[in-house]
């Protein structure tokens, strides 16, 4: 069974913190799992690093901040 | 149009970070000869001492911290990379900080050949800075980021104005060196310098960082379009009438209130953009912006003074409140975001590589310390409290007060000693952190598989 999806809220944060809170909720994703970060801005720095270290994702925007999916590739 | 950031693009920690370290070493240098000269300090803007001490400020603390800031925003926000970046500031670094030695050892002690030295040292600086960073920009002009086009504006604006306060003060300085008549562009010199450099940098800066670093809303759309090209024309326009003979002095106290007035529209936006932001607790540099913008807005009631008022220290009041409360203050508050992001960001660069190994990477989690504990809080919001007793000290001393003269030296030796001491231990906990990262990825591979 796969593990539930986990939510990570970073709204209001200042840079890096989005980033570094992201890199630790990274590290207990499990594959099939999803992570899901609400973040006030889109997240250019951080998309670089999920590309190179081997996972997916998808970024909404949703009215009044951006929604981040990841999971592993 | 939202603001980013594209960290990839960071220069190497060998670029801002000798121009940053000058700050503290520039402070502690203007402390001691403050706390040196006595009460005679802050006597008078004339006075040697005051000018070395101005100059000081101007170019070891203030230009230093901008130079080197400048060439890191330039990469990561606006995809303008300085082209020979390492080598620029070899060069650029040591002859800034020997140029401003010499201009301050000029002032002090009226020596002609220290006026001429500095002069070819200085000038040698900014044209090698100057002229790279305007290929950079040129060479990259179809490449910049579409959010930044509006920051490049105060930007290039900044760059014209530092090149333009830069060729008066050489020519003033050349005058005094050789005993020439001086030339009469003092005002322009200070003006460019201050309102133009000084000011159109810290307002781009504050359009694309205070969102990302303070989280607030971003400016309005009017302020960030016009602003910028708002205050070059006044400068323009004040020089023309500085320089012509026989126009009323009306004219030109008219362009200095709408130059004053659009200075202080938007510092009463950034104070609003602080107080409504989306975080309640403001940070060490959260306080060092509200003492940078409180002192901008003070400056409308000393412009009056100095205008319509007959104290002869209004000058120098203005003076301390725009380069240590308006620029001053913001300098040292970016210090406290700048420097751990920088070590923050080069120290997660030591652990990257394509693939990580999620095991490893919980690891070097562990040991990287966060952005947030390179420098504590406390000793941030210490080093805040000396700086605000500093600033309105020198506002005080500047204004006549006879025991402010006494105290300005010795309260900015210790805010300068604080602020290396927060400085000097951001870069152990980084060596640390680099030194534990090789530890984890030695200890890793020692594993058996």
């Amino acid at each position: 069974m796969t593990a539930p999806d986990l939510t990570l809220d970073v709204r209001g944060l200042s840079a890096p913190q989005p980033l570094e809170q992201c890199l630790e909720a990274l590290t207990g994703l499990e594959p099939g799992q999803q992570l899901h970060m609400l973040i006030d801005r889109e997240p250019w720095p951080l998309f670089n690093i999920l590309e190179r270290d081997g996972y997916e994702y998808c970024c909404t925007f949703e009215e009044t901040h951006f929604q981040v999916s990841i999971w592993h590739a | 149009m939202q603001r980013a950031l594209d960290f990839d693009k960071t220069p190497a920690l060998g670029v801002p970070l000798p121009f940053l370290l000058n700050v503290p070493l520039f402070a502690l240098l203007a402390g001691l000869l403050a706390t040196w000269a006595g009460p005679e300090a802050l006597a008078s803007r004339w006075s040697g001492t005051t000018l070395a001490l101005t100059h000081l400020w101007t170019l070891g603390i203030l230009g230093s911290a901008m130079l080197g800031a400048l060439l890191q925003i330039l990469a990561v926000a606006c995809n303008v990379p300085t082209p020979g970046i390492r080598l620029l500031v070899r060069w650029v670094h040591p002859l800034l900080t020997t140029g401003t030695l010499l201009l301050a050892a000029g002032f002090l002690w009226w020596w002609s050949t220290a006026w001429i030295s500095a002069v070819l040292f200085l000038a040698s600086a900014f044209v090698l800075y100057l002229g790279t960073v305007a290929w950079g920009l040129w060479r990259h002009r179809q490449h910049v980021y579409r959010g930044a086009r509006e920051i490049l504006v105060p930007v290039r604006g900044a760059l014209a104005s530092l090149a333009l306060a830069v060729l008066l003060g050489a020519s003033l300085a050349t005058a005094l060196g050789l005993s020439l008549a001086l030339p009469d562009w003092l005002g322009s010199h200070v003006l460019w310098g201050l309102a133009g450099w000084g000011g159109l940098l810290l307002m781009g800066m504050t359009f694309q960082l205070l969102p990302i670093f303070q989280v607030t809303e971003i400016y309005p759309r009017p302020m960030t379009r016009w602003m910028p090209l708002l205050v070059p024309i006044l400068l323009l326009a004040w020089s023309a009438l500085e320089a012509t003979d026989g126009l009323p002095r009306l004219m030109r106290e008219a362009v200095e209130l709408i130059l004053l007035a659009a200075y202080v529209l938007w510092g009463a936006t950034t104070l609003q953009r602080l107080w409504t932001r989306k975080r309640p607790t403001p940070e060490a540099t959260t306080l060092f912006w509200y003492v940078s913008m409180l002192s901008l807005l003070a400056c409308a009631p000393l412009w009056i003074w100095l205008t319509h008022g007959h104290g002869t220290q209004a000058s120098l009041v203005l003076g301390v409140a725009i380069i240590v409360g308006v620029l001053g203050s913001a300098v040292n508050g970016m210090l406290y975001k700048i420097v751990p992001f920088l070590l923050w960001k080069h120290a997660q660069d030591s652990i990257s590589g394509p693939n990580r190994d999620p095991a490893m990477a919980r690891v070097y989690l562990k040991v990287l310390p966060k952005m947030a504990t390179y420098i504590g809080e406390t000793a941030a919001r210490t080093q805040w409290a000396a700086h605000l007793a500093m600033t309105l000290c020198w506002l005080l001393a500047a204004a006549g007060w006879q025991a402010a003269r006494h105290a300005a030296g010795p309260l900015l030796i210790v805010s300068a000693l604080l602020l290396a001491f927060n400085l000097g231990r951001a870069l152990l906990r980084y060596r640390r952190a680099l030194r534990a990262v090789a530890e984890a990825a030695a200890s890793h591979a020692r594993q058996p598989l």
